[in-house]
């Protein structure tokens, strides 16, 4: 009639989690196929809130799972794929050892190759998940887009994520959500709102930057892997929501005449070279309808018929409407000293129209000589200023005007001239703290406040 | 008979072979010989004439010195040995020329299929087969051929289209566990304003001192080390030891020790053990409480009893007038109450926030990333980037509990190398 007697670790925190090596030899994976699974699945360590329970007694540091989560990723397919690249290895090291060529091609010829569809499809059920976990794939990818030939990463990852990246791009400037621009000593921060959802993303600076050895590339290229998955899809639905086709394609293609840059170029690496050039619109679906009449986000009804905040609705769509055409009907010109790419998406993200002098990249649309320019980019402190038609400016000045969204007075930004200070757009002043002067004048000026009014 | 006739040598009998295998007949056989080898090798000897035997030598031999003795030439020896020379093919003799099978392909159809085939017309199934193979043919070549294993999105992944009928016999779908995100930071987090390639006076002040506050502390600590560091060096070595030795043997007995306890016996109790077995004294019969004083003790405790009681029965009763004091005793502790309890809610709340430890190495926050004010430019042109982005977004996985802090495995040898100089190589 008595129960049998309890033992201590048999119930409660002591079974809900695992240590790593109990998992590896439960899932019968190596260390290095058990790291890339989860993070592929997006299964994370668990810190127990008593280790000394979980650990028996003892309380050596271990990194612990929950058993529930070993015992869901044991259902996985990849793991297949895992063992089958095992094998796959060990026979094309035997066939090349043996020196058995033909053995070897073929060996090659079937390597082992695996998707990661259904990965993404079950860890972001619905699309405004996958939105959500945008920020830290946007970055993944526009850091490893910059990274150089011989990395410690395989190219062809590398070329996907600068590809990804450059659609994503394109995808910004057509629907026109880029809101906030940010240079740091790190890199260059934006912020852009899609389908209500806002992201943020870095992108390295171009040149300078190096590689440390002290990070862990393998880790790396697996969350790579996973980004470029998810970001290709992302792709593909945000870009059917404004009826362009994917994989993108641009619309004057056929149309321009080859360069001389682009003589040497097969027909895919012309290609990827214009698009990533963004200088030219990409072609619709539906013939006819085009990129013009993108929809600004619909505000959802409201059901309150509260006055004021319909009225605060109505501003910021009309704040929002003003941004996109800030820089309507400006032509730019970027001269070579210039970040290139950063500009050009910039720029044509709220609607003006931008060129670069034909020797630095493919897809330059117009030359310097052209009498319609109406801005010059440069960064030298003299320049020969040869056209009296157009304004010379700093790069500066077209991150500040987008982040105070409206056009500056250029005086302060004329080559060799002191740069009033980059103010961060993410800092939101609440009231009664201190604000520099500047951001007052700025504040005071969207206001429709004279300036020199003072706090 | 006749007795003493003398006995005639046996004579030889010519035509018997036997008797001839008793003669000894090779001088004749030599002789007979030497005629046939003549007659072989030139001719008969005793035919020839003299002039062909002998010759007169009527002039005296030439002496040495005129033809000097040739130098012995070293020959060189010949690649083909001789003895191999009838191995090589004589050039006199030509090739008998066999004619081989030749490799045209022979005329093995008939006439009248060569003709159908010249002629142009194809069969039904003759053409099916051309299409099928060009189709097999491009088939293959379209092959998805990729390198790696990228592949371009093709299909609407969110795409909500009815389930398509479920197999009975499949294997039910195995659902993800719910759970928490492992952090709610942002996966970016924006920089201070001070970071800006450009920034404005406060903000980078601002920066600046955040960045002193960090050295602050590591010079602190630094300072408490170097302190403790010094009181060590002041201590004489000699009293280290002593004082090292006595606390490490602190509950080892020595061997004297162990003697004298010996001696002492087992009933006495050593003057060292008193502190640590508790001793009463002895009980005496004087010392017992009597009867009567039992009872007065318990009287004594019933009163106190009474009296605590009739106190607190008064308290109770005018508690009432006490009614202010006590709401406002109820307010502060319902104050606290709320207070705890919205503590408790903000730790929860901020767990979202902490970095835990997941693995045996702690997490280390990043070195802030700012640039010297002599370092500042005022020009895009001129920045040099701080600070690396490949860093970056390690570190903030592992604050955002996505990984743990890892360190690279170092290779170590098991066994110390050993240098061994052969003996063949002598110094």
């Amino acid at each position: 009639m008595g129960r049998e007697r309890r033992k201590k670790y048999e119930k409660g925190e002591a079974t809900a989690f695992m240590s790593r090596n109990q998992a590896i030899n439960k899932l019968q994976l190596t260390l290095a196929d058990f790291r890339r699974l989860c993070i592929l699945k997006g299964i994370y360590p668990h810190e127990p809130k008593h280790k000394k329970r979980v650990n028996k007694g003892s309380t050596v540091h271990k990194t612990y799972y929950l058993v529930k989560d070993i015992n869901f990723l044991a259902h996985e397919p990849i793991i297949n794929k895992f063992r089958e690249f095992k094998h796959f290895v060990r026979r094309l090291k035997k066939a090349i050892n043996k020196r058995n060529k033909d053995a070897e091609q073929r060996i090659r010829n079937n390597k082992p190759k695996y998707k990661l569809d259904h990965i993404v499809r079950e860890r972001y059920p619905s699309f405004q998940d996958a939105l959500g976990d945008l920020d830290d794939c946007l970055s993944m990818c526009f850091l490893f887009g910059t990274m150089p030939q011989g990395a410690r990463v395989h190219m062809e990852y590398i070329n996907h994520a600068r590809k990804l990246t450059v659609e994503f791009m394109h995808y910004i400037i057509a629907s026109k959500s880029l809101r906030k621009v940010f240079i740091s000593i790190k890199g260059i921060y934006f912020q852009a709102e899609v389908m209500g959802q806002q992201l943020t993303w870095v992108v390295p600076h171009g040149l300078g930057y190096q590689h440390p050895d002290d990070v862990d590339y393998r880790v790396m290229q697996t969350f790579v892997e996973f980004y470029t998955t998810l970001l290709g899809f992302i792709n593909f639905k945000l870009y059917h929501s404004i009826n362009l086709h994917y994989p993108p394609k641009l619309e004057l293609d056929a149309a321009t005449p080859v360069d001389e840059n682009e003589e040497n170029m097969t027909e895919k690496e012309r290609y990827q070279e214009r698009l990533s050039a963004l200088s030219q619109t990409l072609r619709s679906l539906d013939e006819g309808g085009g990129e013009e009449e993108v929809q600004l986000d619909e505000f959802p009804a409201v059901e309150t018929d509260d006055p004021d905040r319909v009225e605060k609705a109505k501003v910021e769509a009309e704040k929002i409407k003003k941004l996109q055409n800030l820089f309507k009907g400006l032509k730019f010109f970027l001269n070579r000293e210039v970040p290139r790419e950063t500009l050009v998406f910039i720029i044509r993200s709220f609607g003006g129209d931008v060129s670069w002098h034909k020797s630095v990249a493919v897809g330059a649309t117009y030359p310097e000589s052209d009498e319609s320019i109406t801005h010059q980019i440069v960064d030298r402190p003299q320049t020969k200023n040869q056209y009296l038609s157009r304004y010379y400016v700093q790069p500066q000045w077209v991150f500040d005007c987008v982040n105070n969204t409206s056009l500056l007075p250029m005086e302060s930004y004329f080559p060799g001239a002191t740069l009033p200070p980059h103010l961060s757009p993410f800092v939101e002043e609440a009231e009664g703290d201190y604000v520099p002067p500047e951001r007052q004048a700025l504040i005071n000026r969207q206001l429709g406040l004279q300036e020199d009014s003072g706090v | 008979m006749e007795a003493n006739v003398p006995r005639k040598k046996s004579r030889l009998a010519k035509n018997k072979k036997k008797a001839w295998r008793k003669v000894d007949i090779t001088d004749v056989e030599e002789f007979l010989e030497d005629e046939r080898l003549q007659e072989r090798t030139g001719g008969l000897v005793a035919e020839k004439l003299d002039a062909e035997l002998f010759t007169l030598e009527r002039k005296a031999p030439a002496t040495a010195t005129e033809d000097p003795v040739p130098k012995k030439k070293r020959r060189k020896e010949p690649k083909v040995l001789k003895c191999y020379s009838h191995l090589m093919p004589d050039p006199k003799i030509k090739l008998a020329r066999k004619p081989q099978p030749s490799r045209k392909v022979k005329d093995k159809q008939a006439p009248h299929i060569k003709e159908k085939v010249l002629s142009g017309v194809k069969t039904q199934k003759e053409l099916k087969a051309e299409d099928q193979r060009k189709l097999v043919q491009e088939k293959r070549l379209k092959k998805d051929r990729t390198k790696g294993s990228i592949v371009v999105a093709s299909y609407n992944l969110w795409d909500d289209e009815p389930k398509k009928p479920v197999d009975p016999f499949a294997k039910p779908l195995v659902k993800r566990p719910k759970r928490k995100a492992p952090s709610d930071l942002p996966a970016v987090q924006v920089p201070h304003p001070g970071a800006s390639y450009n920034p404005d006076y406060e903000d980078y002040q601002e920066l600046l001192s955040k960045a002193h506050e960090v050295e602050e502390k590591k010079l602190l600590e630094e300072k408490k080390l170097q302190k403790f560091e010094e009181e060590i060096k002041k201590v004489d070595p000699k009293t280290l030891e002593r004082t090292w030795l006595s606390e490490m043997s602190e509950g080892i007995k020595d061997k004297e020790e162990l003697k004298e306890e010996e001696e002492d016996g087992d009933d006495a109790i050593n003057a060292e053990d008193l502190d640590r077995i508790s001793v009463n004294p002895p009980v005496r019969r004087e010392s017992k409480k009597t009867r009567t004083q039992r009872n007065k003790e318990k009287k004594k405790k019933m009163q106190e009893k009474l009296k605590a009681q009739g106190k607190m029965d008064k308290t109770k009763a005018n508690e009432i007038f006490r009614l202010k004091s006590m709401k406002a005793e109820l307010d502060e502790r319902e104050a606290d109450l709320q207070r705890k309890a919205q503590e408790r809610r903000q730790k929860w709340q901020s767990q979202g926030l902490q970095t835990r430890k997941l693995g045996r190495l702690k997490f280390e926050e990043p070195l802030l990333e700012i640039k010297l004010s002599g370092e500042l430019e005022g020009s895009l042109r001129k920045l040099k980037p701080e600070g690396n982005l490949f860093v970056d977004r390690m570190k903030s996985f592992e604050k955002r509990n996505i990984m743990e802090p890892r360190q690279e495995a170092k290779k170590y040898r098991k066994y110390k190398r050993k240098t061994v100089i052969k003996r063949s190589h002598k110094v």
